[in-house]
């Protein structure tokens, strides 16, 4: 499988503020790779430094193998952050704007075929400035799609959107997904990714914590749910016990790692003989969102 | 470079800023050649031919029409600072366009915008001197000011440009490009003639000095009590230097700014 990408210890510092830190990763070519962090992490910095818009201070990064060419960009797709268009030009004019960057040639046909692809057909001659948030949206992952670029970059694509309009871009990048295109894309929508990507890395204050295949990272792992009728006596409970680590409460259950060789049945015996009765105690496979906790709270 | 100009041309084409200034600048001159004359002719009624027959045509027309740049200017502030305000000026970068393509798109606009108003200058200079002469004899004579007219209309817009590139908010451009062209008319106001001659802005702007002025100036044996003791080849030198100065600037803060 080629390296469609390859960062080498890229750093970067907006005055004091240390926002990037040695950061080394590599995007393969069909991959779906998952940008994951908390606010201020480094991902949508790491982005614009790749795509040219942000300059590092040190390290290195690489393109299709073309080191940092600006031509590279030619092949790649990207919204960082918001849709950025003219606001008093239509749908279709804006297109042709970003047809003549990628010096494309017959742009005509390409994009219909993106406007329809993203469900735009009817508004197109509309004015941007006239377009919903998700027609916005809609209209940035057209501008990306328009010159069938090997690789996709979304920052936040799902940003401001409602439920419906999340699900129409997931689908719309899971769709993008089986054409055999590398996606990169950065949300904090846990879920949204965990049924998107194959690959994630996992930031905080500008460090790589965690990285590799969805199926590296989540690794089978499984952690303990539990619920009895006082949370509050449940929490200090498990507080108390040597082995087992409470790693998540959603207000009804809670979720608890156990330590080597424990299993669910030592926690119950456990809690049983400190006067806990549990309503609950099932056995789950751990999410992305479980993991990601798990290593930013670390 | 027809690729850039395309570009550039697909968003100032539905631009309605654009298109406002645009016909404010095309009647403006016009205009201005018409109010003089009727001031004028009713004080010289034989003067007529004599301002706007060649030769004198050619620098009349440009002086006036020069009154008018700011206006052009302003287009290039207005639009070039929506360009970061709209963030479209990132979303290009990402798109693929280089800082360097960036930096040329815009240079080819403010030439392109100053051929277009220099065409339009000598139109008008043609048209005052058919209609105020009844021909066109003589019309080679002064021809020199179409040239030092475009460079300056050149000049103007390239340091529109370049504030509108450091400051990269269009309210705040605006009002500081206004604000040093009156610092800077005001600074050669307190300063000896010799210092004042070479700023920068006065320096462009009096490549096309007031008409019939020259005669005056040659018959004044001290030039330190004049205010143009430059020749026009000398302001053409240094007005050079000037531009490729502050072309120099704009293409450094492209280079290194973040966008």
């Amino acid at each position: 499988m080629s390296t469609v990408l390859k960062i080498d210890a890229l750093d970067k510092s907006y005055g004091r503020v240390h926002a990037l830190k040695q950061l080394s990763l590599e995007v393969n070519a069909g991959e779906v790779f998952g940008f994951l962090g908390p606010n201020g992490s480094g991902k949508t910095t790491t982005l614009a430094i790749l795509l040219g818009i942000v300059k590092k201070d040190r390290g290195s990064f690489s393109w299709f193998g073309n080191g940092e060419d600006d031509a590279n960009r030619m092949n790649i797709g990207a919204l960082l952050e918001t849709p950025n268009f003219y606001p008093y030009l239509s749908a279709y004019q804006n297109l042709k704007i970003a047809a003549l960057i990628k010096k494309m040639d017959n742009y005509d046909s390409a994009i219909n075929r993106v406007i329809e692809r993203v469900g735009l057909k009817d508004r197109a001659q509309d004015k941007f400035k006239t377009y919903s948030l998700g027609m916005k949206q809609r209209l940035a992952i057209a501008s990306a799609l328009l010159s069938d670029p090997d690789v996709l970059v979304l920052d936040e694509p799902t940003n401001g959107l409602d439920p419906q309009g999340i699900a129409d871009i997931r689908d719309l990048v899971a769709d993008i997904a089986k054409d055999g295109k590398t996606i990169i894309i950065a949300s904090h929508i846990l879920d949204e990714i965990e049924k998107i990507c194959s690959h994630v890395a996992i930031l905080r204050h500008g460090e790589l914590l965690n990285y590799g295949s969805l199926d590296h990272i989540l690794g089978g792992k499984t952690t303990t749910l539990i619920a009895s009728e006082n949370l509050k006596e449940l929490i200090q409970a498990v507080e108390a016990i040597e082995w087992a680590t409470m790693t998540r409460n959603t207000g009804k259950e809670l979720m608890v790692d156990l330590g080597n060789d424990k299993t669910p049945k030592d926690l119950n015996k456990a809690l049983f003989d400190k006067g806990i009765v549990l309503s609950e105690l099932r056995n789950d496979k751990k999410n992305l969102e479980s993991i990601f906790l798990e290593t930013v709270n670390q | 470079m027809m690729r850039l100009l395309k570009i550039e041309w697909a968003k100032l084409a539905a631009y309605r800023p654009f298109w406002i200034l645009l016909m404010f600048y095309l009647a403006a001159a016009p205009l201005l050649i018409l109010f003089v004359h009727s001031i004028g002719i009713n004080i010289f009624p034989s003067a007529a031919a004599e301002i706007y027959g060649f030769p004198n045509g050619w620098l009349v027309s440009a002086y006036m029409s020069s009154w008018f740049q700011i206006l052009l200017g302003m287009i290039i502030v207005i639009f070039a600072t929506n360009e970061f305000g709209a963030k479209t000026a990132r979303q290009h970068i990402i798109d693929g366009v280089t800082r360097n393509e960036f930096f040329l798109g815009k240079v080819y606009m403010i030439a392109a915008i100053s051929i277009f108003s220099t065409l339009y200058m000598s139109v008008i200079a043609i048209i005052a001197s058919l209609i105020y002469t009844g021909g066109l004899s003589n019309i080679g004579d002064g021809i020199e000011y179409v040239p030092i007219f475009l460079f300056q209309t050149f000049g103007y817009l390239t340091i529109a440009l370049l504030f509108s590139l450091l400051v990269r908010s269009s309210g705040y451009a605006i009002l500081i490009f206004l604000c040093v062209i009156f610092a800077e008319w005001l600074f050669r106001q307190f300063v000896p003639n010799y210092i004042a001659g070479f700023s920068p802005i006065g320096m462009i702007a009096r490549l096309t000095p007031i008409p019939f002025m020259q005669d005056f100036i040659d018959g004044i044996s001290d030039s330190e009590s004049i205010p143009y003791p430059l020749t026009i080849a000398e302001r053409f030198t240094y007005g050079t230097a000037y531009i490729a100065g502050f072309l120099g600037l704009a293409y450094m803060n492209v280079q290194r700014k973040d966008f």
